[in-house]
């Protein structure tokens, strides 16, 4: 189709509402008419012939008035078109009364809003009206900033209560994608979440619809309500995202417009048109909401009850039995409720264990949620019991404990020990008592450790140590060095001993044999044994000094220094070899000492001792 | 008394060495470690445990396993993170994987299993070292030794078994196992998302993959990611 072609028709599409807006008409309505202090109402205001910007919010002292939608219908019977836009306000009461919403502003009839406070003061039910908003919900968290994509198709946002958490803590969260009406062509999968120290449960497959109008846009936004739960502490952000397809001009616009006219020009533009003349292409992309910042703590140790199973949130507690009265034998239950608001995944109780006069079995847990995404609701704990003893029982205290991130403590309830009468067991014995816990009207649907209902355990609320990188440190080569190095230390440690020890016994044989060849205490004895005619003590001395200064001088040990070694190194006619046979006669045959010449045979000895001596 | 010092002195060594590999394992550093944060990835085995919670919750049942698995390299004794990992298998329709070895021998990380070793080795170093110097009592020393060679006998036994588990990978997406490393090559068998597959080897943009039931085949490098990854990208 022509530009020229596509110029005639929306000339007759003009031609057309201008005739419409010759014949405007408002109406308005309110519903429910009636609501209570902290709801919601809707307020419609619609306009034939007109368009949006004639449509203006009432004034009202005590309600509030927010724009959720708008919506433009275009009719042609006849030839004759006629466009109806309606703009939807969210009224918000920041009082109780009855309030008169006027219409002449707008040309419409005044309509009565009657706002109950809480006790239902204006006699009508304060119970929450089919139709209201759930602004209650909504108004306790903050819209995050609504960042439109760059071509200005779509957005991503998340609606938080709060961005200081503990690890552990689940919040409530919405996501809402707003798609361009026209411009968004499908959206491709659901909002994924960026960053790994957050947990969401999982999306609803059918989100909820809302309109929204934004700069004048209208947007159709999709809400996925959900629990958000960070998983470690630090200051984190967090983004969404979300694939797409939109649909993209695929031909430029002209700077001055087409027809120089604003509106002509505006209506040319708007993506739904051009999709219709075909003048668009679809590609798809991914859109992402701006980040959320969070600053996550971890959970306190001081004071963590011993009985802390990671529970974060703000619960209450009670309990009860199923009979007051029963006879030993018969099953009862004991039932544990925990109540409020938090990560019921990690309330969890050991219940009664070892009690005495009672058998116990195990606990089972039921959970009952309050809201679509199970942050409100109760869960409960039964516990099958037998009395083994007659008469007045006590079952103790029950225990459970959390930690309240309100008042940022740890808190431990116990609940009041409960008292059963228990009969004497009947004598043919009931069939009740004979039944296994399970068979006595027990329902056992989930396990006490099961997290919820997909069947997954439960998240860890202690984040434990973490470490840089999965590869062991085995395989890690700065960490392989360090034990190389350490047993390389060890080894050297080894040879340095077994060294030390070796040169410790080479010294010590070299001293041995150093003062196994010193002479002089020798030749002292020969002098003192002259002197007191010791002949058998002066040639073993006189030996013992020769043997040595030879041996040093052969190289060899002292006893291998003898007569025949004597004569054959230093010839037979050596004095050494008399000096030594002399010794072997003094000793065994007991020379006289008159006879012997001390003198000549000292000399004998120096000289050998000397002729070892330096020159 | 001298017997006495040498005994505290070993004390010392090795209360020191374990306090040093706590604070190196610890890695305050990576307290912080967000991917939205852009700072640098760490890891924990019960992060990586909820991160897989997760992903298993959102339908998500191949990066769920993905967590699982890297959680129970972190702690092989966990018994949530082998429950979890067995009922996504389950949920997934896969065969279930046998971790008989695992779930009854393997106490200790790897990480620990090698701090243990390193204290081994010191024992063993030190006690060696007292035998050559001929201190008393020899049979205590021996003894000592005794058991610091066990302990490194064990973290290298744990690390020979920890070395198969490195080149295992996790079909992300349902993948095409091919005969060739090429395009439009003839398809073999399919893989389901999740399954826990070995790499063999690599050629270009493919890997060469075998199933538990021993069939091999080349992928897509995209379709999988290895458990263990020293840079971890946990999105893979």
């Amino acid at each position: 189709m022509t530009h020229s072609t596509c110029a005639v028709a929306l000339v007759a599409c003009m031609t057309s509402a201008a005739i419409g807006n010759a014949q405007a008409a408002v109406t308005q309505n309110i519903e429910p008419a009636t609501i209570g202090l902290g709801e919601a109402a809707r307020l419609t205001i619609a306009a034939s012939g007109s368009d949006a910007s004639s449509i203006t919010p009432p004034m009202v002292a005590g309600l509030e008035f927010v724009a959720v939608a708008q919506s433009q219908r275009i009719e042609s019977i006849n030839g004759t078109t006629r466009s109806t836009t309606s703009i939807t306000y969210q009224v918000n009461p920041q009082r109780a009364g009855v309030f008169t919403i006027p219409g002449d502003a707008v040309g419409a009839s005044p309509l009565v809003l009657t706002v109950n406070n809480a006790n239902g003061s204006a006699g009508a039910p304060s119970t929450p009206a089919a139709g209201v908003l759930p602004n209650a919900t909504l108004s306790t968290q903050s819209g995050g900033p609504t960042q439109v994509a760059a071509n200005g198709s779509a957005f991503v946002r998340l609606r938080l209560s709060k961005h200081d958490l503990y690890v552990g803590e689940t919040i409530p969260v919405d996501i809402q994608v707003g798609t361009r009406d026209g411009m968004v062509a499908s959206l491709n999968g659901q909002p994924t979440l960026n960053g790994d120290a957050f947990t969401l449960d999982r999306l609803a497959d059918k989100p909820q619809r809302t309109a929204e109008v934004i700069d004048g846009n209208r947007f159709t936004v999709f809400t996925w309500h959900s629990a958000l739960a960070a998983v470690k502490p630090g200051h984190l952000s967090l983004t969404m995202e979300t694939p797409l397809t939109v649909r993209i001009r695929s031909a430029a616009r002209p700077d001055r417009g087409l027809f120089g006219d604003q509106d002509f020009d505006d209506l040319f533009n708007d993506p739904a048109v051009q999709s219709l003349f075909g003048a668009s292409t679809e590609k798809e992309v991914t859109v992402a909401s701006s980040p959320a910042s969070f600053t996550v703590q971890a959970l306190p140790t001081e004071g963590r009850p011993a009985t802390f199973s990671g529970a974060v949130g703000n619960f209450t507690l009670s309990s009860g039995v199923s009979e007051d009265t029963v006879a030993v034998g018969d099953p009862l239950t004991v039932h544990l409720h925990v109540a409020g608001s938090g990560n019921f995944d990690r309330v969890s109780s050991p219940m009664l264990h070892d009690v005495e006069h009672w058998k116990t079995y195990a606990p089972t847990a039921t959970f009952k949620a309050n809201d679509p995404i199970g942050y409100r609701g109760e869960k409960t704990f039964d516990q099958p019991v037998i009395a083994t003893q007659s008469g007045a029982q006590t079952l103790p205290a029950l225990a459970f404990s959390w930690f309240d991130p309100t008042t940022r403590h740890y808190v431990e309830a116990h609940t009041s020990p409960l008292r059963v009468a228990v009969a004497p067991a009947n004598a043919s014995g009931s069939s009740a008592a004979r039944a296994s816990p399970s068979q006595a009207g027990q329902p056992r649907v989930v396990a006490v450790d099961s997290g919820d209902n997909t069947g997954l355990k439960p998240d860890h609320v202690a984040t434990g140590l973490t470490v840089s990188s999965l590869l062991p440190h085995y395989f890690d080569v700065p960490y392989v060095v360090a034990p190389s190095v350490l047993a390389l230390a060890f080894l050297s440690a080894g040879f340095w001993v077994r060294r030390r020890e070796r040169l410790a016994d080479g010294l010590g044989a070299a001293r041995e044999r150093e003062a196994a060849l010193r002479t002089e205490p020798l030749l002292t004895e020969m002098d003192q044994a002259a002197a007191g005619g010791n002949a058998v003590l002066f040639f073993t001395s006189a030996r013992q000094a020769v043997q040595r200064v030879l041996a040093r001088r052969w190289q060899v040990p002292p006893a291998n220094v003898t007569i025949d070694q004597a004569k054959k190194r230093l010839g037979p006619q050596t004095d050494v070899a008399e000096l030594f046979e002399l010794a072997d006669e003094a000793t065994y045959a007991k020379l006289k000492p008159s006879a012997i010449d001390f003198k000549r045979w000292k000399r004998v000895v120096l000289q050998q001792i000397n002729s070892e001596m330096p020159s | 008394m001298k017997q006495t010092n040498w005994t505290i002195c070993l004390g010392c060594l090795i209360l020191g060495l374990s306090l040093v590999g706590e604070v190196c394992q610890a890695d305050p550093s990576a307290q912080q470690t967000a991917r939205g944060s852009g700072s640098a990835a760490s890891y924990s085995a019960a992060a990586l445990y909820n991160l897989g919670n997760a992903y298993a919750r959102q339908g998500l049942p191949a990066l769920a396993v993905l967590n699982y698995e890297r959680a129970r390299l972190l702690a092989p004794s966990d018994p949530d993170i082998r429950a979890n990992l067995r009922h996504e298998r389950e949920a997934a329709s896969l065969p279930a994987v046998s971790t008989g070895f695992e779930e009854h021998f393997r106490v200790l990380s790897p990480n620990a299993a090698y701090w243990l070793g390193l204290t081994g080795l010191v024992i063993t170093g030190v006690c060696g070292l007292l035998l050559a110097l001929k201190k008393s009592p020899r049979v205590a020393w021996g003894a000592l030794g005794g058991a610091g060679l066990l302990m490194m006998a064990f973290t290298v036994s744990d690390a020979a078994a920890t070395a198969g588990f490195m080149r295992e990978a996790v079909v992300l997406q349902s993948a095409s196992a091919s005969a060739s490393p090429i395009l439009n090559a003839e398809t073999i068998f399919t893989l389901p998302p999740a399954t826990l597959v070995h790499v063999e080897d690599e050629h270009g943009n493919f890997v060469l993959i075998r199933d538990r039931q021993g069939d091999v085949g080349w992928v897509p490098r995209h379709q999988i990611t290895t458990v263990m990854t020293a840079e971890g990208n946990l999105h893979a």
